[in-house]
């Protein structure tokens, strides 16, 4: 198993200034500039740190958040690609279901994988539902769009003469994309894949299924996963074609535990601070599945992140929060991947609402030093040559 | 409680599957429904019966008539309409339509049919008055749950009281596609066609517009700019309605429908 170190990139302190919701309303003027230059200048600290000491990293994209303030993968990789050595750059993801302009997301990943020398993750996601507030972008539809932005990104990467696309969507006079991306076809993709439903759709193209936070029902996705793969491929999944986003907060010591759970509830708290509208809006889902949603009696739906839980312990269980000293994260982590059936990519959300940059400087050089090591035995890599086809 | 319908017939229609309402005998109504969907239950439509032909299609997409990909806004649905008006060689037509319907009907009669004799818009949507970029013509209703929605809509009726739970499953499939259709048309631009502005001018047949006094979705200014807006139209208010008047005075609105079809037909 490897890892990459994840953080939300968040402007907390703006989050005690207002009551409403933290994505979409929070007005910006509750946020410093100077604050957010000197918090991003963190982000990145934290993101070199983890490559120093032998983890990936991964980055995100949100807009209108307070929750997120990265408003741009590939910016953020791009200076990645620079300042890391060795890690994977996972962009998790570009939300091509609300870019106007796909080619613009294949320029930018190309440019990430040539100046990291080939260490691009490309992640192609859907996107929140609050995020077609944002965008604007037609809730309806939306996978369509998605597709056919996914056909396009990777015929750009693939096809080496200029070409026209005059698709549903979009329409190109003339694609020819320079520079080509380093790992050739083109660099690994990844999609986000939270249900079954959702799995099925990545398992036939061979893309890593990354779920994020969905605690033990992580398990039916995954063997969803693994029995299209097989049916699809004819052999078995390999265990990285897999990834888990799961909290974690490594202490040296009771009160740096006490901490860090407290920044992980906080966080918890926070994801609650959305529009109800802006989570499914019409034409986000599938109208069957609003359907059944529409029809479910209050109070019967599934719980909320982490099954309600109120306890620390409980949270790990849940595989939502992984914490403590590296020895029992080290543990929680193993009782959840096998809870899973085993997955390749553990995703360190490493860095929670208000952590400071101490705490999380702390947990990062722990989780390298004694965990990464541990966590490589449980399902250890392929060899390079073994790797999975990328046009799988 | 008003949940959309099945509706009695099929036809096809631009190669869709559609499901239509045709019932009762005497001048024809074409009725355009709103963004919840059709009904044959709603009050209005079971009073126009009596005296008229009433037409009701569930437009594309809308309770389980087929959408396409070609069906991406308003003005692209009027092209279906007309196919429904001359597949059933409909003439001399009352096009009523309400909300969502009355923003169809004004794009329906920009291609000059001659055989759409009037209009009666119920609350239309459909045309932006205001030219400041950041102001917006109606509240955005998207920024809440559909649940919600009904407090725009209608002064009367306790639509977000509605069970779902406990309806028929295909009840409530109807509801969702309705829905998402409507966010289809109606996202962006919202809830209106910038370049109807410049058509408007086409519809010249009478039109009568109706504006409740409760309206919380569009203002008495806009229903006065629409009916300026429009060659041959006067405005009528009704009292104690919302923006949904054929829920909320379906007697009022088909009385005004009646008079305006009925002293137009003798003139």
């Amino acid at each position: 198993m490897d890892v990459y170190f994840f953080s939300e990139q968040s402007h907390y302190p703006a989050w005690g200034k207002f009551d409403g919701m933290l994505r979409g309303d929070i007005p910006n003027k509750h946020g410093d500039p100077t604050v957010s230059g000197k918090l991003l200048n963190e982000y990145l600290d934290m993101y070199q740190l983890a490559d120093q000491v032998g983890m990936n990293v991964m980055v995100n994209e949100h807009h209108i958040a307070s929750t997120c303030m990265n408003n741009s993968i590939t910016l953020t990789l791009a200076v990645l690609a620079r300042i890391t050595k060795n890690a994977r750059l996972l962009g998790l993801g570009s939300i091509i279901t609300n870019r106007p302009d796909p080619i613009r997301v294949a320029e930018e990943y190309s440019i990430v994988d040539a100046i990291s020398g080939g260490r691009l993750d490309m992640g192609l996601v859907k996107g929140a539902g609050w995020e077609l507030y944002a965008s604007n972008a037609n809730p309806s539809g939306g996978m369509d769009r998605f597709w056919e932005a996914h056909d396009l990104i990777l015929a750009a990467m693939t096809r080496h003469e200029p070409f026209s696309w005059e698709g549903e969507h979009f329409d190109y006079r003339c694609v020819n994309l320079w520079p080509r991306p380093v790992q050739q076809d083109h660099p690994p993709v990844w999609f986000t894949g939270n249900s079954p439903g959702s799995a099925k759709l990545t398992a036939p193209k061979g893309y890593v299924n990354a779920a994020f936070l969905t605690g033990p029902a992580v398990r039916q996705t995954f063997d969803a996963y693994r029995e299209t793969y097989e049916e699809c491929h004819g052999h078995k999944a390999h265990p990285d074609r897999l990834a888990y986003l799961g909290m974690v907060a490594c202490s040296r010591d009771k009160a740096q535990t006490e901490r860090n759970i407290e920044a992980a509830f906080a966080y918890l708290a926070s994801v609650a601070r959305m529009r109800p509208a802006h989570v499914n809006p019409p034409g986000y889902s599938h109208y069957q599945a609003i359907t059944s949603m529409m029809q479910t009696p209050p109070g019967a739906g599934p719980g909320g992140m982490g099954g309600g839980a109120t306890s620390a312990d409980d949270l790990a269980k849940a595989g939502i929060l992984f914490w403590g000293e590296p020895e029992r994260v080290v543990d929680q982590i193993a009782a959840f991947n096998e809870l899973a059936g085993g997955f390749g990519h553990f995703l360190n959300m490493g860095q929670n609402a208000h952590q400071p940059y101490e705490d999380v400087r702390d947990s990062i050089e722990l989780f390298g030093e004694f965990c990464l090591p541990e966590l490589a035995k449980l399902t250890p890599a392929r060899e390079p040559a073994a790797k999975e086809s990328v046009n799988a | 409680m008003y949940y959309p319908a099945a509706l009695p017939k099929q036809i096809t229609l631009s190669g869709l599957e559609t499901e239509y309402f045709d019932e009762g005998s005497g001048p024809v109504v074409l009725y355009l429904h709103c963004s919840e969907g059709p009904s044959p239950e709603l009050a209005l439509i079971e009073t126009l019966t009596k005296t008229n032909r009433v037409i009701m299609p569930a437009l594309p997409g809308f309770g389980t008539s087929e959408k396409a990909s070609f069906i991406k806004t308003v003005d692209d649905i009027s092209y279906v309409v007309l196919d429904l008006i001359e597949t059933l060689d409909l003439t001399d037509i009352t096009v009523v339509g309400s909300s969502l319907g009355g923003w169809l009907a004004v794009e329906l009669a920009t291609k000059a049919s001659p055989r759409i004799a009037r209009l009666v818009l119920d609350n239309p949507l459909g045309l932006r008055f205001k030219t400041d970029p950041t102001e917006r013509e109606f509240p955005d209703i998207f920024q809440d749950l559909p649940a919600q929605w009904s407090g725009y809509f209608s002064a009367s009726e306790p639509m977000d009281g509605r069970d779902w739970p406990s309806v028929e499953r295909d009840i409530a499939l109807r509801a969702a596609r309705s829905r998402e259709m409507f966010i289809k048309v109606g996202w962006s631009p919202y809830l209106h066609n910038p370049k109807l502005a410049g058509r408007v001018h086409r519809v010249t047949v009478p039109t009568l517009i109706l504006w409740g006094d409760q309206d919380k979705l569009a203002t008495r200014e806009y229903a006065e700019a629409y009916a300026k807006a429009l060659p041959n139209a006067s405005l009528e208010v009704v009292a104690g309605a919302g923006h949904f008047a054929f829920l909320d005075k379906p007697d009022a609105v088909a009385s005004a429908v009646l008079a305006f079809s009925g002293s137009k037909q003798n003139a």
